[in-house]
């Protein structure tokens, strides 16, 4: 469903004559696949590139580099004259809940914008469409003529979920979907967006920075770093064995309030995420890596399968393996 | 001309807090005075450009001398003030009206066309935008007016003009903040076609400030106008206007206040009511505050 290979994104941070040319490495270098009908998780801290990977998706921000593949299109760029085509194959759920529908209009015209757009869809039939999706994310047929101000966080997340599979998309993006949410609310949704996986045959980029709701949702995790892909593995695996320092710190920290896992193996880290302006030599994740070596800072780690279907970044994962579980 | 709208301003504020009815009472003085501009040929008392010599500086019917013929008084050709208000009020209308509607059109969308495409388009437009707000009004108007001639039409053409400029910065940066929303990208992912995401999503997003700053300008515009007349580059006689005729009765001012001050009271009410209106119709039509 999305193949990705090398995708690099870099922001230009100014565009004045005469200064200096600066980006923002925002992505890096980035590969991944994501299976028909399977969930490929992706975690990492904020500013760690997960979203800009998913506006890539989208197509909302062109590549700097790279090549992308989502739904059968080809984003490297989509040929001119299949835009259409291609919204209609993929959409999006992201964080906000208040932000991501317009206050002006009603529930009608928010969620069946895209079938107006893609197919027409208007009038009496619009509005009959509309209320069965309202039905199939469980709200009340009579919200089609309220304005969204009038729902809660959890009520306008099923709304843009609604919206979302109106065209009946092939590749849904969920740019963290439930973190905005109370969390008495957030397993209705998470659970809702499941089942719509599964009747609706749905393939999901699910982003967040709650481990435990990614491992809830997805069948394979990537863990971004600054802009890298630093460890990617199946959903059990990842969580079982996480062997890139990163992932275990990441992993400690989560289990620090509620993930229940044991740990001589884990990692502690300190310090703050450097400026993807200016990121790190070698491996990014070296300045604040407890086990980094000059090695680190001089050739960048390529991202290597470990065992099946377990790839991580590290040049020293065996010997910190070896070191944590001596 | 600033002065005066800015007194409206803070009066704008006090009256919020001291009256709650203020604006029904507004609403009730906005539509008087659209009433009367409307009707004014049926409901005024005398032809505005009748001149009765026995009513020649009289006072207002509650001075000694007044009378009920001519309630607000009499100007020094003997013409009917009341009348004259009441024609006045129709081109004071008239010509803020066309005049926001030109300044506003124009300057909605360079302003969207700025913030929503950006980059170059943007720098031009914004360049030309503090071209405009750098320059004196008085002196552009001066300038148009030499040009053109002094008629209602250019009158328009020339507040149109000078106007623009404010609108297309305001929607400009509501427009940056608009269009970075969830709900535009999501439009996008819809396939919504750029165009319609600037006229669905956006616009009806920055109509509020819009609105606000139409009904304030409205004020403003009616005492530019008005200065305009009083410098006598604006509306020519027989045509009535306030500011021509606070021009006309300035010579009398310390024989006959009212022949000033009826139509500067004018200018007050129309400017303080239409203040307080915009305000309320802010409310009303943002869905967030709308309840009902």
């Amino acid at each position: 469903m999305v193949t990705a290979e090398g995708l690099v994104k870099h922001f230009p941070l100014s565009r004045r004559p005469f200064a200096e040319k600066r980006v923002v490495h925002a992505v890096d270098d980035v590969g991944f696949t994501v299976g028909a009908g399977e969930t490929f998780g992706l975690v990492g801290e904020s500013g760690c590139g997960k979203t800009t990977i998913g506006k890539l998706l989208l197509y909302l921000e062109p590549l700097t580099g790279g090549r992308l593949d989502v739904a059968g299109h080809s984003l490297s760029p989509l040929a001119s004259g299949t835009e259409r085509a291609f919204r209609r194959d993929v959409q999006a759920v992201f964080q906000d809940p208040y932000g991501a529908l317009n206050p002006r209009h009603r529930v009608l015209d928010v969620v069946g914008e895209p079938l107006t757009v893609q197919h027409g869809v208007r009038g009496a039939a619009l509005r009959e469409q509309v209320q069965e999706l309202l039905r199939i994310v469980g709200l009340p047929t009579r919200a089609v003529d309220q304005y969204p101000h009038e729902f809660s966080g959890g009520m306008r997340q099923r709304l843009a979920i609604a919206r979302a599979i109106s065209v009946r998309p092939k590749f849904m993006v969920l740019d963290e979907p439930v973190s905005a949410l109370d969390v008495s609310i957030r397993a209705q949704v998470l659970n809702l967006l499941r089942d719509l996986q599964e009747e609706l045959g749905l393939t999901y980029l699910f982003i967040a920075h709650d481990l435990a709701v990614v491992e809830f949702m997805s069948d394979r995790v990537g863990v971004m770093y600054l802009g890298r892909m630093v460890e990617l593995a199946d959903a059990a695996q990842l969580y079982r064995r996480p062997l890139h320092p990163y992932t275990r710190a990441l992993l400690r920290a989560a289990q620090a309030t509620d993930l229940p896992r044991g740990g001589r193996d884990t990692v502690a880290i300190e310090g703050e995420v450097p400026s993807p302006i200016n990121p790190p030599s070698g491996c990014r994740f070296r300045t604040r890596c407890p086990f980094a070596q000059a090695r680190c800072a001089a050739e960048v780690p390529a991202l290597t399968e470990v065992e099946e279907g377990h790839r991580i970044a590290c040049h020293f994962h065996a010997e910190i393996e070896a070191k944590l579980t001596a | 001309m600033s002065g005066a709208s800015a007194f409206a301003r803070a009066w704008t504020g006090r009256l919020r807090e001291g009256m709650r009815g203020a604006p029904v009472l507004a609403t009730g003085l906005v539509a008087l005075f659209v009433l009367a501009a409307v009707f004014a040929p049926w409901i005024v008392p005398h032809d505005p450009a009748e001149q009765n010599f026995l009513a020649s500086l009289a006072p207002p019917f509650w001075e000694a001398e007044g009378s009920i013929s001519n309630l607000l008084g009499g100007d020094n050709l003997g013409r009917d003030i009341l009348s004259r208000i009441i024609y006045g009020a129709r081109l004071s209308l008239i010509i803020s009206l066309f005049a926001i509607a030109l300044a506003g059109t124009v300057g909605v969308l360079l302003g969207l066309i700025a913030g929503y495409v950006g980059g170059a388009i943007d720098s031009l437009i914004m360049r030309i935008v503090d071209a405009f707000l750098a320059m004196p009004f008085i002196l552009m108007a001066l300038g148009f007016v030499a040009a053109l001639g002094p008629s209602v039409t250019n009158i328009i053409i020339v507040m149109g003009i000078t106007n623009w400029a404010r609108y297309a910065r305001l929607v400009r940066g509501e427009v940056l903040s608009v269009k970075s929303r969830d709900y535009v990208a999501l439009a996008r992912v819809a396939g919504q076609p750029r165009w319609r995401i600037g006229i669905k999503h956006i616009l009806p997003n920055v109509t509020n400030s819009i609105i606000v700053l139409a009904t304030l300008d409205l004020g403003r515009v009616i005492i530019l106008e008005s200065s305009l007349s009083f410098l006598g580059l604006g509306v020519q006689p027989p045509d009535i206007s306030w500011g021509l005729m606070l021009s006309d009765g300035r010579a009398y001012t310390t024989v006959a206040w009212w022949l000033t001050v009826m139509p500067g009271l004018a200018i007050l009410l129309a400017v303080l009511s239409l203040n307080i209106f915009g305000d309320w119709l802010r409310d009303r039509l943002d869905p967030r505050q709308a309840r009902d």
